[in-house]
């Protein structure tokens, strides 16, 4: 590493002579993080601003930490709060990935992975030793000295006489930082220190700290906890109680589940009572579970405890659900009685679906929560009172009424939209309808979806949608239309592109069309399609893969779209893969659900597109396909 | 081979914070004007595409149009630059993988950055190695080739079309160091139109001369 380290210097030195780098570059004075951090002490210490200094501090990563770490002083305060928020601000690059902390910031990669590790981490905790630790120092501590930290929570579990208020705004920062996702070294360290400090008396007799050890149980997915629960469940303190029952989670052991059930008869405390309820959540299948949440309902006067048990009832396969509903839509208050209708599931019992159409038709106004389980009756005897809706409702309301028509579908709630698609002028809602018209082809909206393309007044958004549902209407006339578009656009597009400024316009533009014919089987349309995705941004590609997934065709783009590394194609490859038939692009699939560096992205807060479920409900589709 | 973020930090991070500390528009020099416009019309990228915010100064030196372009990933975007290196998928990137990736990266950058002076488009070509630096910001130096601009009167158009696959926000740089180190002036505003507040498509319209 450091002959690396001397060759890059060299290599720097090299290019500096070099005669084709402008002079600029290389001649600036430059300024080191060592002399940095003494400006910005200096600057501290003279009661300057530090801004500037600072933020030039950080561009250094975790050689600022470093810095800074040896400014750090007992005697001073004031400074030490600046240095430690320096360092805190840098030290988030130990969530990140080490492969790009190798590349971009070798300091960290060293200061987190290397054997010389704890020296640094050391020189940043020295103030673990100080009589008083400043706020900063908790949160730069986690970031950027964990390894000593991690000692000291250890040596702490031992201490006869623990310092709780440390050990609490220890765990309280750590754990959300687990919670985000960001720790990468130590969690399992972390768990064994929660293991220990669980047991010992000396801790967890304040019930403060055993509250706190109880959220960071939960936030760190603590393996076993239920005896850590067992305490808190049957903890004098309310506050205790309510840290147990939300770490309480499906991996109970039978002894403190009995004693989690227990507590739906027992617990006194309307906000413990409402935070059992919305535990219920966690066990959807769960029968047993079931009957203490609607037993809890039953047993419970209070507002907000009836409110959660309802809330609840979302997705969860409990018998008693449908009977509970029932009874809460007869309740005289209101805030119950909302909760009871957004409980309503899809095709509930008869006499749940009777009761939301009469409180319909009783209804003064529209009502959203109304509207929504309308949709879910799934039963033409809601078309009427929606159509009526429709004509009266805000943007918003007409929008949900529009969802709701088209979840419950047939012959009368598709003339319904039809007749809205003809009337309405709001570019929000004809969005929905366009969409709409693309899913379900209903019939007639042909002609009002041309208009639509063709008026320039509209979005180009709206338009560029209603081309493509333009697609779902096999008819000569559409194909006849999007053919002359096509070549419209042909036609004015050599002296677009000549400018380029509105490349991304009709790259778009072109797109769309290609696929709505792609999508109507027009000849030639399929070699269209690959010249368009290749010369397309990453935007529309994902925006053709999603209409290619719309339409569960194989294509040669899906093949190029799982080879792409951007992220957004190339989940965008796999949702068009596994519609398409996805026993084609398997191995692919593998490779790409065993890749090291995808791997580390989705055991990371960076998989927020659920690329990784995606592949592997793919994946487990075809395993299922492909036995005996 | 790329640099560490010492001396990535000397050409990128630190020089632009000083540039924009004190960047006050020297009144004696004026040779380059920049009208920095935003061509903005439809969103360049769907909402899951990953931004990234970038940097840019131009300047003229030794009768050559110099552009330091910095771009700032997002640490997925990063993340997929490595799984683009890692041809043999072994979760480490080998010197040779990531020099192979950077070197076909700037070629990249280089044909996405279209250059027009006077009606002509120039090339702009990569010049030396990408300063990295962290948390993931990369300081491409690109400039025209030597000798072909002659003295004289430019306006010019630079179009970023790497800002359409990848939008982000947009910052101009001027330096007062740079323009008294190579004795031009840089007089620029920027005016950034921007449904999403950032900009869709970065362009770049100036008029700048080249000494004698």
């Amino acid at each position: 590493m450091k002959s690396r380290a001397i060759e890059l210097r060299a290599l720097t030195v090299a290019l500096a002579l070099c005669s084709t780098q402008p002079r600029w570059i290389y001649s600036q004075e430059l300024m080191t993080s060592d002399a940095l951090a003494a400006r910005l002490v200096q600057q501290i210490e003279n009661g300057k601003s530090t801004t500037t200094t600072a933020r030039q501090l950080e561009s250094w990563g975790m050689a600022a930490a470093a810095a800074c770490a040896r400014h750090l002083d007992e005697e001073k305060p004031r400074a030490n709060r600046i240095l430690f928020r320096v360092i805190s601000r840098v030290g988030l690059a130990r969530r990140t990935h080490r492969e790009l902390l190798e590349i971009y910031d070798p300091e960290a990669d060293r200061a987190f992975y290397s054997k010389s590790s704890a020296d640094l981490q050391q020189q940043i905790a020295v103030s673990l030793n100080w009589k008083v630790w400043p706020s900063e120092a908790y949160e730069a501590l986690i970031r950027s000295a964990p390894a000593p930290l991690l000692g000291w929570l250890l040596e702490e579990a031992r201490s006869a006489k623990p310092r709780h208020d440390r050990i609490r705004r220890t765990l309280s920062y750590w754990g959300w930082w687990v919670k985000a996702g960001h720790e990468r070294q130590f969690r399992e360290k972390l768990h064994l220190a929660a293991s220990a400090l669980s047991s010992r008396p000396e801790v967890i007799r304040d019930p403060a700290t055993l509250a706190i050890l109880l959220q960071f149980a939960e936030r760190i997915g603590l393996p076993d906890s239920s005896e850590l629960i067992l305490k808190g469940l049957s903890h004098e303190k309310p506050e205790v109680r309510l840290s147990a029952v939300l770490a309480a989670k499906k991996n109970l052991s039978p002894k403190a589940r009995a004693a989690y059930l227990k507590a739906f008869e027992t617990e006194q405390m309307p906000s413990v009572q409402a935070a059992l309820a919305r535990s219920g959540a966690n066990f959807l299948a769960d029968e047993e579970m079931g009957l203490a949440v609607v037993k809890l309902y039953d047993r419970s006067n209070d507002m907000q405890v009836r409110v959660a048990v309802l809330q609840t009832l979302h997705g969860v396969r409990w018998p008693q659900r449908e009977a509970l509903i029932l009874k809460a839509l007869d309740e005289p208050q209101h805030e119950i009685m909302q909760a009871a209708i957004q409980a309503i599931p899809e095709k509930p019992d008869a006499a749940i679906s009777s009761k939301c159409i009469s409180l319909a038709r009783e209804a003064a106004h529209p009502d959203p929560s109304l509207i929504d389980a309308l949709g879910r009756l799934k039963t033409g005897k809601a078309v009427p009172i929606l159509v009526k809706w429709l004509g009266d409702g805000s943007v918003l309301m007409r929008i949900r009424t529009v969802l709701a028509l088209e979840n419950i579908g047939g012959a009368a709630a598709q003339s319904a939209l039809l007749e809205q698609l003809t009337r309405e002028r709001q570019e929000i809602v004809l969005r929905q309808l366009v969409r709409i018209c693309s899913l379900t082809s209903i019939p007639g909206a042909h002609a009002r979806l041309a208009e639509l393309c063709t008026d320039t007044r509209q979005k180009f958004h709206l338009r560029i949608e209603a081309i493509w549902a333009l697609g779902a209407y096999d008819r000569p006339d559409v194909r006849r239309f999007l053919r002359e578009k096509k070549k419209a656009l042909k036609s004015s597009d050599d002296s677009a592109r000549a400018s380029d400024l509105i490349a991304d316009r009709s790259d778009q533009l072109e797109a769309f069309l290609i696929m709505a014919l792609h999508r109507l089987k027009e000849g030639g349309s399929s070699e269209e399609v690959d010249r368009v995705f290749d010369a397309s941004t990453p935007g529309t590609k994902v925006s053709m893969l999603f209409m290619l997934t719309e339409l569960k065709r194989d294509h040669s783009i899906i093949g190029k779209a799982l080879s792409s590394s951007d992220y957004a194609v190339l989940r965008g490859g796999v949702a068009a893969a596994k519609e398409a038939g996805p026993s084609k692009y398997q191995s692919r699939l593998k490779e790409l659900s065993q890749n090291p560096t995808l791997r580390s992205i989705f055991s990371s807060g960076l998989e927020t597109l659920r690329l990784e479920e995606l592949l592997d409900e793919t994946l487990a589709g075809l395993n299922r396909q492909q036995e005996p | 081979m790329q640099m560490s973020s010492e001396q990535a930090s000397r050409s990128g991070v630190e020089v632009a914070g000083k540039m924009k500390a004190r960047g006050k528009r020297p009144e004696d020099l004026i040779a380059l004007s920049l009208v920095l416009l935003m061509a903005a019309s439809v969103p360049a990228h769907e909402p899951p595409v990953d931004h990234i915010d970038r940097e840019a100064e131009m300047w003229v030196e030794d009768g050559r149009l110099w552009l330091r372009y910095q771009i700032s990933l997002p640490p997925r975007a990063a993340m997929m630059q490595i799984f683009e290196m890692d041809k043999n998928m072994n979760g480490t990137v080998e010197e040779q993988e990531r020099e192979i990736f950077f070197t076909s990266f700037g070629q990249k950058l280089a044909s996405l950055l279209r250059l027009d002076l006077n009606g002509k488009r120039l090339k702009l070509e990569p010049a030396g190695q990408v300063k990295l630096s962290p948390p993931q910001k990369q300081t491409w130096l690109f400039a025209t080739p030597a000798g072909a601009l002659k003295p004289g009167k430019y306006s010019g158009q630079l179009l970023d079309r790497f800002s359409l696959n990848y939008a982000g926000f947009y910052r101009y740089v001027r330096s007062r160091e740079k323009a008294e180190s190579s004795r031009i002036a840089v007089s620029a505003s920027q005016k950034i139109e921007s449904r999403f507040r950032h900009p869709n498509m970065v362009v770049l319209q100036f008029s700048m001369e080249v000494p004698e």
